[in-house]
Formats: C-alpha cells, sequence, structure tokens
C-alpha cells in the first residue's frame, strides 16, 4: 500500500487542532496525524485511494493550507520509521 | 438460572446481580461558579498537593479540557466542565491514601518514541511521543479479535460476519521488537490479549517468538476455558514460555463469576498437573455486584497457593456512555476495595498494608543494580497498589506487618548513587556494600511479627549475597502477590495518569499506545488501527476454509455442569475450603 505523507502550514488555533486532530485521526484513510495548533504545523500520512489529496485539502480550507512537502511512502515503510530505535532523541531520563 | 446450552454473555447474571443495589456513591454538589474559582488557584500537577488541574477527556465530545483534582468529605473527586455540561466523578475513595501514595510519583523519562509529533493533542495523537513519561513495562498484543464467549458489554469480539483482526506472525515480531528496543529501557514483559488469545492455532509459535525477541515475562489474558479442556495444551504453553496465566476470575459463584465458574476446577488441576504456568486471577471489581466476594477471592487463591501466585483487582472502567446513577451505582476505585478487602478479611489485610506501585518501582531498581536487568514501573502512583501476604500456617501475614517497606525503600534511594555503581564494583567491594545494606535491612524487620514457618531474614540475605532475583523464589512459593489495576475511562479521565502510563498496546501500524488512550478512545486506536489492519469476513473464509464462526464458540451444557457439580475436583477446589480470615 502506498500513503502520501504531506507537511503543511495551517492557520488553526490550539483547540481547533485538537478537534481537527479528533476528526482527521477517526478516518480510517490515515495513518498518522499531527496537528499543531502552536506552532501551526500538520504533517497527515493518509491513503489515497480511500481520502484524496483533494478531499483532504477541502477538509482543511478553513486553514488556508500551505503545503511545505510531500512524498510517497510504502505502510512497510512508515512502520520502519516507527521503529523505536530509529526514534531516540537523547532526553535525559 | 444457569445459562447452559448456550454461550456465556453474562447478560441475565448481570440483571440478577444488580436486582438488589447495596449501596451509591453520592456526588457532591458543586457549582460552575465554584468550580471555575477552585480552577483558578489551584497549580498545575499533583506534585503540590489537592487541589490541582489536569487535562481530561468529554464523553461525548471527545474534547480535551481543563479538570480539577479536589478534595471533599475525605475523597477525591474529578470535575470538568464539557460542551455537554458539568461532570464530576469520584477519583479515589481515601484522600489519605491519595495523598500517602502520591509520595511515591516518579520523575523517570522515556527518550524513545515513534511517532512524529510532540503531544500537543494528548491524548489524541499517541503513539509514544515526547511529552510520555514512562517506557513499556508491560506491552500487550492483541492477538485477535475472535472470542469464545459472548460478553454482554464487548463490543470488541467478532460477531458474525465482522471483520476478523489477526495479526501475521512477521507483525508480530515487528511489535515486540519494537517495545523491546525502547531507550533507556526496553520492554521485558509482554501479555497476549484478545478476543481469547488462545484460539489461535499458532499461539505456541507466537510465545516462542516472544522468548526469542528477549522478553522474560510471557504472560496470557485468558478466560481459561480451552485449558479446561486441553490437558497438553497446558503442557505446550508452560514448554513455550508462558510464565502467567492471567485469568478472568470475577468472584466465586456462577452468578458472580459467570464466564469460567464451572471450568475453574479443571483449569487449576490441568496446570497443577503440568507443573504451572502460575496463574494470576483477575477480578473485574464492581460496586454491588462483586464487591462483597473480594475477601473470599483472596482466601481462594490462599488455598491455590501453589499454584495462584497472585490477585490483581481490577476496579471496573466504563464502557461507552453511562449515565450518572449507573456510575453511582457500579463505580469503585483503588481505596474502595481496599477498604472492602479489610471489612471481609477482617483487618487481616488492611488498608495501610497496601502501596502504591511505582513503590514496587523504587525497590526493582534496586535489585536491577543487581541483576543488570531493568524493571522499572514508573506508573502513575493512581494507577494502581499493591502488596504480598504470606501464609505462614494458618495465618495470613501481608509484608507490611514485620518490614517496614517505606522505611527500608526511603534507605535505598539514600544509597541509590552507591548502588548505581554496582557494576563496577569488585567483588569485595559488592559483599561490603550488599552486607552494609543487609544490617541496616535489619533495622526495618521487625522479628516479632515475621512468619514463623520459613526464615525470610535468611532469604532476604541470601538475596543480597548472592544478588540475584532467583535467590527470592522461595517468598514466592509462600506469598500471595495482591495488586489492584484502575484502568481510566472517560469519566475519571486524568491525562496525567496517561502520560505516565506503564502498559502500553503495540499496533501493527508502528505505534505504541498507553492502555488507557487505546481502550478509552478506540475510534482512533484499538477499533481503527484494527478495522485498517482485519480481514473481511469473506478474506478471512476464503484463507481458512475449514474454519467455523460457531466452532470458536463455547458452549457450556447442562450435563457439564451438573458433571461438575458432583464431582470430587469441584468441591476440592470451591467447597472445602480453609476460611483463613
Amino acid at each position: 500500500m502506498e500513503l502520501t505523507k504531506l507537511e503543511m502550514r495551517l492557520k488553526v488555533e490550539p483547540k481547533e487542532a485538537q478537534k481537527l486532530q479528533y476528526e482527521l485521526s477517526k478516518n480510517l484513510a490515515t495513518y498518522r496525524v499531527s496537528i499543531n495548533g502552536y506552532t501551526k504545523k500538520a504533517i497527515i500520512i493518509f491513503d489515497e485511494s480511500r481520502l484524496s489529496k483533494k478531499e483532504l485539502l477541502d477538509l482543511l480550507k478553513n486553514y488556508e493550507p500551505e503545503i511545505a512537502g510531500m512524498e510517497h511512502l510504502t505502510i512497510e515503510e512508515l512502520i520502519e520509521s516507527s521503529m523505536s530505535w530509529r526514534n531516540v532523541r537523547g532526553i535525559e531520563g | 438460572m444457569e445459562n447452559a446450552g448456550e454461550t456465556p454473555s453474562g447478560e441475565k447474571e448481570f440483571a440478577q446481580s444488580t436486582k438488589h443495589i447495596r449501596e451509591i456513591i453520592e456526588h457532591p454538589e458543586i457549582s460552575e461558579e465554584e468550580f471555575r474559582e477552585m480552577l483558578k488557584s489551584a497549580p498545575f500537577g499533583y506534585t503540590k498537593g489537592l487541589p490541582y488541574k489536569t487535562y481530561s477527556i468529554c464523553p461525548e465530545t471527545r474534547s480535551i479540557v481543563q479538570a480539577l483534582v479536589w478534595e471533599k468529605n475525605g475523597m477525591v473527586w474529578i470535575t470538568k466542565k464539557c460542551p455537554e455540561g458539568m461532570l464530576t466523578e469520584v477519583y479515589y475513595e481515601d484522600a489519605d491514601m491519595f495523598k500517602r501514595f502520591s509520595r511515591w510519583a516518579y520523575d523517570w523519562k522515556l527518550t524513545s518514541f515513534n511517532v512524529e509529533n510532540t503531544g500537543a493533542n494528548c491524548p489524541l495523537d499517541c503513539g509514544l511521543c515526547q511529552r510520555h513519561y514512562s517506557h513499556t513495562s508491560l506491552l500487550n498484543i492483541v492477538l485477535t479479535n475472535r472470542c469464545n464467549l459472548s460478553c454482554w458489554y464487548c463490543f470488541f469480539y467478532a460477531k458474525e460476519g465482522q471483520p476478523i483482526y489477526e495479526p501475521t506472525l512477521d507483525q508480530i515480531r515487528v511489535m515486540l521488537r519494537n517495545a523491546k528496543k525502547e531507550q533507556s529501557i526496553g520492554a521485558n514483559a509482554v501479555q497476549f490479549t484478545g478476543g481469547e488469545p488462545t484460539l489461535r492455532d499458532d499461539i505456541i509459535e507466537i510465545i516462542k517468538i516472544a522468548k526469542e525477541e528477549g522478553y522474560d515475562h510471557v504472560q496470557l489474558n485468558t478466560d481459561g476455558i480451552r485449558l479446561a479442556f486441553e490437558p497438553e495444551f497446558v503442557k505446550r504453553i508452560r514448554e513455550a514460555g508462558v510464565n502467567t496465566l492471567y485469568m478472568s476470575y470475577d468472584g466465586m459463584t456462577p452468578q458472580t463469576n459467570w464466564k469460567n465458574h464451572w471450568e475453574v476446577p479443571l483449569i487449576l488441576e490441568n496446570v497443577r498437573r503440568a507443573g504451572g504456568p502460575g496463574i494470576v486471577l483477575v477480578p473485574t471489581t464492581i460496586r454491588n455486584v462483586n464487591d462483597h466476594e473480594l475477601g473470599a477471592m483472596i482466601n481462594f487463591g490462599l488455598n491455590h497457593l501453589d499454584i495462584i501466585r497472585g490477585v490483581n483487582f481490577q476496579p471496573l472502567s466504563m464502557v461507552g456512555r453511562v449515565p450518572t446513577k449507573e456510575r453511582q451505582r457500579f463505580r469503585i476505585t483503588i481505596p474502595g476495595a481496599i477498604k472492602k478487602i479489610e471489612e471481609q478479611t477482617n483487618g487481616s489485610i488492611a488498608r495501610d498494608d497496601w502501596y502504591a506501585i511505582p513503590i514496587a518501582g523504587h525497590i526493582a531498581r534496586f535489585f536491577e543494580e543487581f541483576t543488570g536487568k531493568r524493571y522499572y514501573m514508573t506508573s502513575h502512583f493512581a494507577c494502581g497498589a499493591a502488596t504480598y501476604v504470606f501464609l505462614d500456617g494458618e495465618e495470613v501475614i501481608p509484608i507490611p506487618r514485620f518490614i517496614d517497606v517505606e522505611g527500608f525503600v526511603e534507605f535505598l534511594e539514600e544509597k541509590a548513587e552507591e548502588l548505581s555503581n554496582w557494576k563496577r564494583l569488585g567483588k569485595l567491594q559488592k559483599l561490603k556494600v550488599g552486607g552494609e545494606i543487609f544490617l541496616k535491612f535489619k533495622n526495618f524487620y521487625d522479628e516479632k511479627y515475621a512468619p514463623k514457618s520459613f526464615d525470610v531474614l535468611s532469604i532476604i540475605k541470601n538475596a543480597f549475597a548472592r544478588g540475584t532475583y532467583d535467590a527470592l523464589g522461595e517468598f514466592h512459593h509462600k506469598t500471595l502477590f495482591l495488586g489492584m489495576m484502575h484502568f481510566q475511562d472517560e469519566y475519571n479521565y486524568d491525562v496525567q495518569r496517561v502520560e505516565r502510563c506503564v502498559i502500553h498496546y503495540a499496533m501493527p501500524d508502528g505505534r505504541i499506545v498507553p492502555f488507557c488512550a487505546f481502550n478509552v478512545i478506540p475510534e482512533l486506536y484499538r477499533d481503527k488501527v484494527q478495522a485498517q489492519f482485519s480481514y473481511s469476513w469473506e478474506e478471512w473464509k476464503a484463507l481458512h476454509p475449514d474454519w467455523d464462526y460457531k466452532k470458536d464458540k463455547y458452549i457450556r451444557t447442562k450435563e457439564f455442569i451438573e458433571r461438575m457439580k458432583n464431582s470430587e475436583l469441584y468441591k476440592k477446589t470451591y467447597l472445602n475450603l480453609k476460611w483463613y480470615f
């Protein structure tokens, strides 16, 4: 399965970001959703066979999305990128 | 009233149990104005005591809102203002215990994450992220949503025609490895759960994979039905590496324990014959339903101490939308259950005999220095409680009656720096430090109240001298572990508890998610990801042409019940019990 990763800037306030986070996360087409109302950045990884890019951008239109980056990845690549050994940030325990 | 001839669902039994409500929890009045005033002045987080602010979730809208954790009438409450209205729920039924337990809050922080976010919308954007504090102490992996029972309240198991979720062996291996390699502490314990995990034909292979991936503790969360009827299967799971059967056990009668009351004698016997695995009884604890049998369930464990290692009570977490009246009837919290145990054991296991779960982490930290393995339990102090009781002849002695556990742990904390150098110490230095700790330990030990039938002090001395967990082995055969684990629901939800959660679920999409996010917001986690990774009914049938949904389901026959009723095994299991309290 091929997925699309969109990185965006959104004009969204924290409370709205929360709602958006919830609504988009519920959607079976999404595999990762991160909407940050403080930094105004969003990352959404989704399956275009279930939700087209256009449909997604329509859902976000009130927040004036600006696409900052887009890439395609397989579900296997997504899973692999989420493995704990790839995401060590070094915060002190 | 037994429902013979059908798959147990518990619906009639629950209706019967709740005909007579013995007690309810009255919620205190708090106006919106009072709430806002208190919220204004309360600090954020529990470190400064009650009242304090936290975040919670709203049952209807799933909004994340500020909530107030506060004290009234000796109890702790959580109040929030949701778009759907003001909502107050009991958080902890004993404010003093809450304060005592809060002393053992932990400050560990996880350093490996598996989602690219900051947790700004916690808990709506899990897996583990920078906002999470604890590593995975116990990893849960759902092996299947097929189940042999049909519990009336369960939305999770696959009904006929619905998609089947069953991760492949490769997916399971990846999930195991992901948690095992968390930094700075990897998971050491895994629980396979379901549905009913024993329905999988490849369960033995799965257990072996967990061992291959380096898990030293493997437990099966099971209703035990298959174990009752397949003694060879019990042997095989033990040999494959299952350490613990985490077995549903909700009461002493067919009404309170409709899931496996009639099968338990066979399960116990088969485990005995197979020489394990040890059993931990898991009573889901519900006010007005089975809260009058808590002492009896502990007594049951003590009567079968050769194979029962513990009783881990799980106060009910509500499923879905529940009206206030019902919450008042059925809600019980950790201190509420502990109080009932004190009453029902005639004070043999009292309120002060229990500890907050993180204290076990402090003790474990000490032994970790010996063994080089890390078993930190850095959960939130309100998530659980535990103790050990010793069976000394006919007397039941909780560990705090003869060991000042809190005092000893404080001493160990003082020694933390020395202990952290343990691995670098030479043999003589190790003996010196071990000896010093042992000598000091005696100050926390009261021989007068200690068990007489075995020498606790020499076991402890041996442990210090040999520096291994194994040296504590004899403890485990003379003691019963008692635990409480209160998972949250939408009404008592405290995001700070979620941030500290140590019991996680691995998902096949690569994320690791805290228990109370996974199960309380299923539309984002449990149900969603399983829908994404399920087989449709037709796909499943095509892959498993010989499979029949009905064959998965357990039918308890009238003949079986009659046979059990009249058996010696039944009498031995339930009727010829010694009452220890």
